[in-house]
Formats: C-alpha cells, structure tokens, sequence
C-alpha cells in the first residue's frame, strides 16, 4: 500500500490558539483513517487545512509525494481531495441533480470532468442512485430528511472524482437504521476504489469501518493504530473522560 | 512641522465624529448582518433636522441632541419594524436588504431635495467662529466640541455594551454571530433596539457633522463609505477598535493633503478600504468583520 | 425542430433559438418598414444599449449576487475613451468602442480583484466608492474628459447615425446571446453555486476567483461598450452624466425592475426604464430618485423578480407551471416543476456543541 496522502508536521494556529499542532498523518491507497478526538480536538481543522479552506500555518501536505500545501481549494479538489462538511452546505437553490453536476463539471483533472450537459446529467445520476436519492434528483435539497443532505453531500463530492474523500461527521446526528445504511454506503465508496479519513463521534462506526484510527487532542496527536489499540490507550481513555467529567 | 502637528490634530478631532458615525453602521451590520444604507439618509436627515430646529426655532445645535437621539432611535425602530423585518438575512438575503436600504436612502435624498433644494446649507451659531489654542495652533471651537462630545458618546456606549444585559448580549452576537438565539432575550425586541440605537448613532452624527461642515441632500454618501472603512479597519468588537479605525482613515486623510491635490482626497478613503481589505481581510484591529 | 437541436451547443434550447431570430428580424426590419423620427429612434437605440447594461450587471449582481452600485465608472471609461478615439483618430465606430470596452473591463478588473474575493457586502459599498472616486477624478482630468464641460463628437445627424439603431441591437443581440450562455451552460451553474455558498463551492472544484472576476471583466467590458455607443449617439457627453452616481443606479434599477437574475428581465427593465425616463422624469425632473427608490423598495418588498416575477405569476394564473428541469435516464422520467419561493435552508439536526473551534 502506497502512501497517497501524506502531512507533516501540519500545524494551524488561531491567534495563540493552536488548533492543530504539528499532526503527522498518512493515508494509504484504499484505505480508510478514522479520525477521532474530544470535540475541540481541532479534527475539523485539520480537515480544513488538507482541503484548502484555511491555509495551515506550517508544516507540508503531500499528495502522491507531490507538495500541494498552500493550494486553493479548488485546486486541491482538482488535484482529487475533496471534503464534505459537518454541517450540510447543499446549494439550497439548485436541484439535487444540479447540487451533483456541479461536482461533476467542476472537480477532478481537466481531462475528466463532464464536457456536456448530458454527461453530467449521467454522472449526476448514477452517484444520486448509488447513494440512494435517484428518485429524488428533480427535488430540492430543502425537501430532504438530514440522512438525505448527508447523502447528497457525499454524492456531490464524489462527483469530483475524488481520490481522498474527508468526511466529516456523516453518521453523527443519524438514526440506528440510517447509520446503518450510511456505513454501508462509506463501504461502498470505499470499494469504488476511493480512500477516506472519516472524522467521527459515533464509536461504532468509526471503529468498525476504519483500518486505521488517529486521535487528536488540543490539537495533537496524541495516539495511532487499530481500533483495539487506540481504544485501550490510556492517553485516548484519559481525554474522552476528562471530556465527559 | 507646524503643519504636521495642526493636521495631526484635525485628524484626532475628526476621528471622534468617525468613530460615532461608524459605530451606528457597525452595530447594526454586527447584529444584523445588514449594511444599511440608509445610514447615509439618515446622517443627511439629522443635519437638516438639527438646521431646522436652529434656524426656526432657535435651538442650540448642541441643545437638539437629545431630540435628535430619540427622533432617529424612533426612526430607526420604525424602519425596523416596517419594513427590515421582512426580508431575509445572511448570505442569500443580502443582497435585497442592500437594495431596500438603499431605495431609502434615495427616498429621503429626494425628500431633502424637494424640501431644502440641493444648495448646501451650514449652521452658523454665535461661536461658529470661535477658536482655541492647542499646542499653539489654533483649532475651531465647535471641532472640539463635536470630539468631547463623540468621546463622552463612545464612553457611554462603551459602558452600556460592557455592562448592561442588553449591551453584553449584542456585543455576544456582533462577535459571534454563529451563537444564533440569544438565551432569554425577546430576539425581535433585541433586532428593532439595535437597529434604533445604530440609526440614533448615525443621528447624531449627522447633527455634529452639520455644526462642522456644509450639507446638502447628497451628503452622507461619503460618511457612508467612510463609516465602512472604519468598521473594515477596526472590527465590530469594541468601541476601542472602531476609535482606533477611524484614527487611521483621519490621519491618513488629513496627511494625505500635504501629498496629494486636493480634490483627489476624497478617494483616499476608498483606497485605503481596498488596500486594507487585500492586505489584512480581518481588520487591523480585534475581530474579522467577515467570517 | 430536430434537425436544429443538433446544430445547436446544449445550452440554447431551439425554442429560445427561434424566438431570439424572429425578435432579432423583426427589430432589424422595424425601422425599414415604419419611419421614426429622430426622437423614437434615439428612444429605441439608447433601450438596446441600456437592455445591454443591465444584462451586464445582472451577471454581476444576479447570477453572482454582487451588486454593483458603480456600473457608471465603466460606463464613463468606456464612452470618453471611445469619444477622444473617435476625435482624434480615424478609427471606424466598433474598433473604437471595443478599445473603449476592454479598458472599461480592465479597469473593472483592476478594482474588483481584491474586493470580489471577500464575501458579504464589501464588494457593494466598495463599488459606492469606486464610482465616487472615478467621477471627481474625470471631472477634475479637464484635459481627458473635457472637465465639467464635456466633449463633443464630430458626428452629424443623418445616415451615420441613423446606422447607429443596426449598431445597437447587434450588441444587444449579442449581449443576449452571452446572457443565455453564461446562464444556462455548465458555467451558469458554476455561477449559482458560487451564489449560493462560495466555500462550498471552492469545496467541490469551482475557482470562484477566477469565475467572479471573469464575469465582472465581462461585464465591465460589456457596460464599457455601452458607453461608447451611448458617446456616438448622443455627440456630447459630460463627466456628470456619464460617470454619475444616477448612472450607475439607473443600471442596478433596470436590473431589479426587469428581475435580478433573471436572463431576458434586464431587458425588459431597460425598456420600462427609458419609458419612464422618457415619459414621467421629463416631466417630474425633480422627483426621479424618489422614484428610483420607490420603485426599488416595492419591488424587494412585493415582488424581488421584479416584472419577470410578475410575468411570471400572471402566467400561473393561467395554468403555466414553469418546468424547472427534466431528466430522463434509462425509462425513468423526472421532472421538477417550480422552483420553490426562496427556500430556507432546513435547521440543521447536528447540535451545536457539536460544532469545534473553526476559524
């Protein structure tokens, strides 16, 4: 397994606040990095840096051995990292079809986002039935249930061709029977031959979907490996009840 | 030397009518999340208001600005409560408050026009003239009165933002607009009072400005612009910071005098808005202004 | 219809085609057929360039949503470049107003750069001060623009400027055309994400920067040639005029009034523009910016589509139910019918203790 995605030393600081501090982190060719910390941890962050939204303040980001720290976010998702957000951002005023047209004209290598209408069309719709909202795509983003956003939100980001996906909290806020379907779907993606670090509170998922898992706290790493291991941390069991106490 | 120190001191003069007139904009854009345009109508409003209590009815300028607070606090509410109320906030409704708020503004341009005529007017008091000394260069009265006036403003409004209920909760939610609900406050009652208290503001910064400079109904475009500028530079946190912003833009303006012809000084304020936005987004001082 | 359909790039549906060449013979032949008088001619001529304005800064501030309170900037660049072009040079017309164009674009650009990428209003009251600061400094540049009292062109009345009227609606038709594009290809909906959300669009490939000054340098461009053939046909221009803050409120007026965002509602703005212009503020010449504001505040209040909202209710009356898009993929047939009225994006069920220490 080769190291797709790689960071070193990632560090971005808020003032005197170190959000993310000098996190070491790889991802490898189809794998799937669970990333969990206390809330605050600085997770979302560190998503934020890798995908271009907020520049980091030091460290580098590889993708592919290739230095891509300090890109554009657009740039970033061309070059095939693409995230999702905690809190939903559909484009409220576009069909669900178009939310994923975008994704499919705008994401990826130039070489391979959708030339026509009719492609994106295409493509637009075999991701809306892959996650299950075909039937839905004339409707609006409003009119979905928050299992549906999430859904539409993974869809669209996978329009981009991605070959990272950050998802961010996509089972949390899900009912039991929608997580389900929701894990089985990251499965999916998974098998569609996309790797994933997937930030999230619910235990259950997380462990049993990633191969790997990273905890971060006040911005630190502060433990990596299997789910067992990571578990049995006393560093890890120490933070989640401080957090809780 | 002596003409650096005699703008120099212009400029920290003019800085306390800035920081008032600012202060009005920022509040509400902090709250509210809308840039109301209709802040230049109704500095424009509040100088005839002041120049026709003068001229009829014989009232000190000085002596209109508790009847200039409480009209604009009205006003304000009003324009709140009739019409701001109704349009969408945030990212999608910004768009159609701006454009309300700015069909006001022409509104009252055009009432002033039709009542007052478009030549300038002034307020001329007995001591219009009267002039004092600092550091040895002789300063106009009234500019002095108008600082003492807008600092004592600034205190006030400093204490009741740090220390009453009301004041902590809209500083809590310029800061932060992310916290969305305000626990326990009546979130409509909270919307109107500060949209009252940001069009007093601009109130009586229309009524200093009238005693300083001539007015005719196009004015307020330019404080409007300039209040902007000092909300970019100093962020919506503090009065401390929209003091400090509105230091820069009247020293960059008075200094701008000894370089530039005059006429091209009405755009320094324009670029030092672009500049300050390209170079430092979040303001020179405190808080980003913008997510 | 067929055949047409696959002539035609997938943007322009051939129904849009066939209307767009009737409309386009019809104004052509208009002036052939009946004989106006210099007075309507003027009117019709100054409509098609002012429709073309306003579909220029309704790119700006409806397909972008950045509105532009200095459109007269452009306006002003673009016409008293063309003018002293057409004064000192021996340029024809259209090489003079497109010069005048690209250095009304570039100096859109120039400004709008650093202000089109921050989000909010800064880009609207940036603007304010743009078209402030433009107009003092074209007034007081006397040797340029001819200062308070103006310049006048070398152009007689008669054929010359009776060619004007083809001039106009070329550009017209040809501003139509990139209105319909720039809407309705893979473009357009690039340009409503960016509306919509500018993160979340950066977040799924779209350079927004380059997209949004993209459109403001075409847009720039466009009002720029505007200006250039409103300098031709009027002979004389002042910095005042040109350059004034009525000016570029007129633009924003005529897109609000026509339907912000809308393709073809900026024309129909113009239109009822100068009507009203022609017909009302000519008679009430001091009344004209109540008016403005006026009609821009019923307007966000009753009706934020403007006339083409009011079209548009008028026609579901009647039992027009807009077909907002169809999609057909293997046998099954999906078609959303109207938009829904300003949708409010649903609460959002995560928590907000949830949310982690962001920016």
């Amino acid at each position: 397994m080769s190291r797709l995605l790689e960071g070193e030393k990632v560090s971005k600081h808020f003032g005197g606040l170190k959000a993310v501090d000098a996190v070491d982190f790889y991802l490898s060719e189809g794998e799937i990095l669970g990333l969990i910390g206390p809330n605050g941890a600085g997770k979302t962050t560190l998503f934020s840096v890798v995908a271009g939204s907020i520049p980091p303040s030091a460290g580098l980001l590889l993708l592919d051995g290739k230095q891509m720290s300090g890109w554009n976010a657009h740039r970033i998702v061309h070059a095939g990292v693409c995230r999702t957000h905690q809190i939903v951002r559909p484009f409220a005023r576009l069909s669900i079809l178009e939310n994923v047209m975008v994704g499919a004209f705008y994401g990826g290598k130039r070489a391979k986002r959708a030339k026509t209408m009719r492609r994106a069309h295409e493509q637009g719709i075999e991701l809306l039935d892959f996650v299950g909202l075909r039937e839905r795509a004339a409707r609006f983003p409003s009119e979905l249930t928050l299992a549906g956003r999430k859904k539409l939100e993974v869809a669209r980001a996978l329009a981009t061709r991605p070959r990272v996906l950050l998802l961010d909290e996509v089972v949390a806020g899900l009912n039991p029977v929608e997580s389900q379907k929701m894990v089985e779907l990251i499965r999916g993606v998974r098998d569609r031959g996309v790797s994933i670090i997937m930030i999230e509170h619910v235990m259950k998922a997380v462990m049993g979907l990633s191969d790997r898992v990273m905890v971060l706290d006040y911005g630190k790493k502060i433990a990596e490996g299997n789910a067992e291991q990571v578990a049995a941390n006393p560093e890890v069991v120490a933070a989640y009840l401080g957090q809780e106490a | 030397m002596e003409e650096v120190v005699r703008l120099g001191i212009s400029a920290v003069l003019l800085a306390g009518l800035y920081s008032v007139m600012a202060y009005g904009l920022g509040l509400i854009y902090g709250v509210l999340r809308i840039v109301n345009l209709a802040h230049a109508g109704v500095i424009m409003a509040a100088a005839y208001v002041t120049w026709l209590l003068h001229s009829r009815l014989g009232i000190d300028p000085y002596l209109a600005i508790p009847v200039i607070l409480v009209v604009f606090f009205i006003f304000g509410v009003l324009l709140y409560k009739g019409v701001v109320r109704f349009l969408p906030r945030g990212a999608a409704g910004g768009v159609q408050s701006l454009l309300l708020l700015f069909g006001i503004w022409l509104v009252m341009r055009n009432g002033a026009y039709l009542l007052f005529s478009g030549n300038d007017r002034a307020i001329r008091t007995e001591y219009s003239t009267h002039s004092i000394s600092i550091f040895g260069t002789s300063v106009a009265q009234s500019r002095v009165v108008v600082f003492v006036i807008a600092v004592l403003t600034l205190a006030a409004l400093h204490l009741f933002l740090t220390r009453t209920y009301t004041g902590k909760a809209i500083r809590a939610v310029a800061q932060n607009p992310d916290s969305g609900t305000i626990v326990g406050v009546n979130v409509e009652r909270f919307y109107a009072l500060t949209f009252g208290i940001g069009t007093s503001l601009g109130g009586l910064a229309g009524l200093l400005l009238a005693t300083i400079f001539a007015f005719n109904p196009t004015s307020g475009a330019v404080e409007l612009l300039k209040s902007f500028v000092v909300v970019v530079l100093g962020g919506l946190g503090s009065v401390v910071g929209i003091a400090l912003g509105a230091l820069v833009l009247a020293f960059a303006e008075s200094y701008a005098i000894l370089i530039l012809p005059s006429y091209l000084t009405a755009a320094v304020s324009f670029v030092l808005l672009v500049v300050v936005l390209v170079l430092r987004p979040g303001g020179l001082f405190g808080q980003r202004v913008l997510a | 219809m067929r055949q047409l359909t696959r002539w035609l790039p997938e943007w322009a549906s051939p129904w849009a085609v066939v209307a767009f060449v009737f409309g386009f013979a019809v104004l052509y032949s208009l002036p052939l057929v009946i004989s106006f008088d210099s007075y309507t001619h003027g009117i019709i001529t100054q409509a098609f360039v002012f429709a073309a304005a306003a579909m220029a800064w309704n790119w700006l501030g409806g397909y972008v949503g950045q509105i532009s309170f200095g459109h007269a900037a452009m306006f002003g660049v673009g016409g008293f470049l063309s003018a002293r072009l057409l004064l000192t040079t021996s340029f024809p017309f259209w090489i003079a107003w497109i010069v005048g164009g690209l250095a009304a674009a570039s100096y859109a650009l120039l400004w709008g750069h650093p202000t089109l990428r921050l989000r909010g209003p800064y880009f609207a009251i940036a603007t304010i001060g743009v078209s402030e600061a433009t107009r003092l400094i074209a007034t007081y540049w006397g040797d340029f623009t001819g200062g308070s009292s103006g310049i006048s062109l070398p152009i007689s009345e008669g054929t010359a400027k009776f060619s004007l009227y083809w001039y106009a609606l070329y550009f017209m038709a040809f501003v139509v055309l990139l209105s319909y594009y720039l809407r309705k290809s893979r473009i357009g909906l690039g340009l409503l994400a960016i509306k919509e959300d500018v993160d979340a669009a950066q977040d799924v490939g779209v350079s927004a920067n380059y997209y949004q000054d993209a459109v403001l340098f075409l847009s720039g461009l466009v009002v720029g040639v505007a200006g250039g053939i409103y300098a031709s046909y009027f002979v004389f221009i002042e910095p005042g005029d040109m350059f004034g803050f009525e000016r570029s409120i007129s633009f924003l007026l005529m897109g609000v009034i026509g339907g912000v965002g809308t393709i073809l509602g900026p024309v129909l703005g113009a239109f009822v523009f100068v009507i009203l212009q022609e017909y009302l503020i000519a008679s009430y010449p001091d009344l004209y910016l109540g008016l403005y504001g006026t009609l821009l505040i019923v307007v966000i209040l009753f009706e934020p589509l403007g006339l083409s909202g009011l079209l548009l209710r008028i026609a579901r009356l009647f039992g027009y139910r807009p077909r907002v898009l169809d999609i057909t993929v293997g046998d099954t047939k999906l078609t959303a019918m109207e938009e829904p009225e300003a949708v409010e994006p649903p609460e959002s069920d995560v928590e907000p203790a949830r949310k982690e220490a962001k920016a």
